[in-house]
């Protein structure tokens, strides 16, 4: 090839491939540039910033969760760093938010724990100081602890019986239905997690540490670990006196009965059902009245105040009423015992009615006397104010010459030999003279006696001739009795009588001793009825001493009736004599 | 017909992101992908499975405990007292990551030395990522020396033998009732 075809050639290569030769020339220059980009950092950032957020957003949205483990240690990393080097600046930044988040939980919370401490507080003083003393007493709990358990009822929720080794759930027994968590089984799994995690995680030099209590909210749960099981009670309040060594027992129970299907255990609860049994008997053993579940139901005002009107009535008609009853009941019944004393009495045929305190007596009696003995024995009765007597006399009927002679027979027997009788119109009528007033009292007494005897006209006088021989005048003395009316002391005209007969003798003995003895009735109080007996000895005692009568010739002494003497309170009512010496 | 209920507690073996959360969560759930987190590095969940027992005559109803243990890798002490108890595990491997599968072994020799008559199943997880791609399935089972009689593939993504892996260790675990 000539110079000129070279040349030509040169021309035509020129002219074909200058285009390519320019492209070559710009590709090779875009290629180092790249080269440049790909091994330059600042130029890498460059082109890929404007994609950047593009690719991770469809990376998150496509696997977010492997995103996230990857970088999760990295911005972990990074935080964490960030908070150690500028504590101040993040505390500074998050204040403004947290600050016045925490301030409002912290507030929530402890107005919320501030009306739930008063209105427990409130329901157990409620029930009184008064009876959580006494309690106190009966249990020897101490009464602050008693506050305690009233304020913070101890109520135990539920109970899960633990397989020690694979956490499977062996029995969950609950109080109720309504505090049964939903899944035991998982919270037995996770229970057996935290308890391995906490004995594994907080080993201490002696080995690994045991958790025994997990609280939450108002409720506890405690840990009771046996060698095959371990028990989780969970809880609510105070807890009562032995309570943890009742649980300990529980489970050592469990496992002595239930030794053998406990350490073969492959899973079937079903050989360990009557385990429910022991644990439900645990729970009722404990069972008190949730007070603080109780809503506060507004106070039924209206009812209140209308039982409370109602009782004060009750207590009034009470006050007035019970005290008459029971006076009226007593009444009766001192009227049954006085009435009941008096011989011959048929009780049976004698009633009585009391209208506020006037009483009205009815029946039937056979005589006269005992109409008047009952009388009498009424009068004593100082709770009677009136009595009205309408009892009957239902007489004997006796032929008239028979009862002058039964009449005649006492007269004589009593020695009244100056006395006569004579019956007219059914009235005996009795004359003559006795010696004593004593004399013509007795004597009508024992003819009121006599069956057939209706009314007595005694016009027997007293013969006051007071010329005795020594002889008998001591007889006298030794029979003469000097009657008083009730409550009555002092020395009546017809106690003159009677003493006047005896004044001479004894004034002519001046050595002669006696003994004045006075007597009360048996009804009343012993030391009124003595300070009677006494008086009424006294005053005899001063009017023989008026007398002329020195006294040092007699004394005195008191007595309250025995009863013995008579039944009728009008004859205990007296003074007698006792002759001490006789010369 | 009798019933039988017994529980089982089982544990999830295998190293990290071989699906085992995943694995649970379509076993339980039946779903796959749920935001999951473990403070105490546990994580327990139950299912109960129906079985027929040999005689066809009666049921047994396995009510399985399972227990996906974060940070297996350590085997501290805590994650040995979480396997304290255990009558099962399942192995669990990423197919796409030979390495799990070789460290499978490991595991289950450690967990047999907490739980010596333990059952257990070897999974391995993912294979829906290999559906159409060329996969030696039996290199693969070859990593794990014991593996070759109790392997199973799955995928917790799509669901695929989930339900006969869980039903597979249910059976080993109650041959003694189906004995007796």
């Amino acid at each position: 090839m000539s110079i000129d075809d070279q040349k030509s050639l040169e021309i035509l290569r020129q002219i074909l491939l200058s285009e390519s030769l320019t492209k070559q020339k710009d590709f090779e220059k875009e290629l180092s540039e790249l080269k440049f980009r790909i091994t330059d950092k600042d130029s890498k950032i460059e082109s890929f910033y404007p994609i950047i957020t593009d690719l991770l957003e469809r990376k998150i949205i496509e696997s977010e969760e492997e995103f996230a483990q990857v970088l999760s240690p990295i911005m972990g990393k990074s935080i964490k760093k960030q908070f150690n080097n500028s504590k101040d600046e993040i505390i500074d930044a998050l204040y403004p938010i947290m600050g016045q988040a925490i301030k409002k939980s912290v507030s929530e919370s402890i107005k919320e724990l501030y009306n739930s401490i008063n209105i427990k507080i409130d329901n157990a003083l409620r029930k009184g100081i008064f009876s959580q003393r006494i309690k106190s007493k009966i249990t020897g709990v101490s009464t602050s602890d008693i506050l305690l358990q009233d304020s913070f009822p101890f109520l135990i929720k539920e109970i899960f019986l633990i397989h020690e080794s694979t956490g499977l759930l062996i029995s969950h027994v609950s109080s109720s239905e309504k505090v049964k968590s939903a899944d035991g089984d998982i919270i037995s799994g996770m229970l057996t997690a935290i308890k391995e995690f906490v004995s594994e995680s907080f080993r201490s030099d002696s080995g690994s540490e045991n958790l025994y209590e997990i609280q939450y909210g108002d409720s506890k749960i405690v840990l009771e670990r046996g060698l095959y099981t371990y028990i989780a009670l969970v809880y609510s309040g105070q807890e009562p006196a032995g309570f943890q060594e009742k649980l300990t027992n529980l489970s050592n129970e469990i496992h002595n009965d239930f030794n053998k299907k406990l350490r073969e255990f492959n899973g079937d609860v079903s050989k360990l059902s009557k385990v429910e049994t022991k644990i439900l008997k645990f729970i009722e053993s404990f069972k008190t009245v949730r007070k603080d579940e109780e809503k506060v139901k507004p106070r039924p005002v209206l009812l209140y105040l209308f039982f409370g009107i109602l009782g004060i009535i009750f207590v009034l008609i009470s006050f007035l009423t019970l005290p008459d009853y029971f006076r009226d009941k007593s009444i009766d019944k001192i009227i049954s015992v006085k009435l009941g004393s008096i011989p011959n009495l048929q009780m049976e045929k004698i009633n009585w009615t009391n209208n506020s305190g006037n009483f009205t007596l009815s029946g039937v009696v056979n005589s006269v006397k005992m109409k008047s003995t009952i009388d009498s024995v009424i009068g004593t009765i100082s709770q009677i104010k009136n009595c009205n007597n309408q009892i009957g006399v239902l007489f004997v009927s006796v032929a008239p010459d028979s009862l002058l002679n039964n009449i005649r027979s006492v007269i004589q027997k009593m020695s009244a030999n100056k006395v006569t009788c004579q019956i007219i119109d059914d009235q005996v009528v009795l004359e003559g003279f006795v010696d004593l007033d004593v004399d013509r009292l007795d004597l009508g007494y024992q003819i009121s006696k006599i069956p057939g005897v209706r009314i007595i006209i005694n016009n027997i006088k007293v013969d006051r001739v007071y010329n005795f021989s020594d002889e008998e005048s001591k007889n006298l003395i030794k029979r003469i009795k000097l009657y008083f009316q009730f409550e009555k002391t002092e020395v009546t005209k017809t106690h003159i009588g009677q003493l006047d007969s005896i004044v001479p003798y004894i004034r002519r003995n001046p050595n002669l001793s006696i003994k004045i003895k006075g007597y009360s009735d048996n009804i009343g109080n012993k030391e009124t009825k003595l300070w009677f007996a006494k008086q009424r000895a006294s005053h005899v005692a001063n009017y023989l001493t008026s007398q002329g009568i020195t006294s040092s010739q007699f004394l005195t002494e008191n007595f309250i009736s025995d009863g013995n003497e008579s039944s009728n309170p009008n004859n205990q009512r007296r003074v007698e004599f006792e002759l001490l010496n006789s010369d | 017909m009798a019933k039988i209920e017994i529980k089982k507690k089982i544990c999830l073996l295998g190293g990290y992101g071989v699906g085992k959360t995943s694995l649970v969560r379509r076993f339980v759930y039946n779903k796959f992908e749920e935001k999951y987190l473990s403070t105490l590095g546990v994580h327990i969940s139950k299912k109960k499975i129906k079985l027929r027992r040999n005689d066809n005559d009666s049921s047994i109803y396995v009510e399985l405990f399972i227990w996906d243990i974060a940070n297996i890798e350590k085997f501290d002490l805590i994650v040995n007292n979480y396997l304290r108890g255990a009558h099962g595990a399942i192995i669990v491997s990423d197919i796409s990551r030979p390495k799990t599968a070789e460290s499978s072994s490991e595991l289950l020799n450690k967990f047999l030395k907490v739980n010596n008559n333990a059952k257990y199943i070897f999974v391995g997880n993912k294979i829906d990522l290999i559906a159409n791609t060329e996969f030696d399935k039996d290199n693969f089972v070859s990593k794990i020396p014991n593996g070759k009689s109790h392997f199973h593939f799955a995928s917790a993504k799509t669901g695929e033998n989930i339900e006969a892996i869980f039903s597979n260790l249910c059976l080993q675990l109650i041959e003694d009732f189906n004995s007796g």
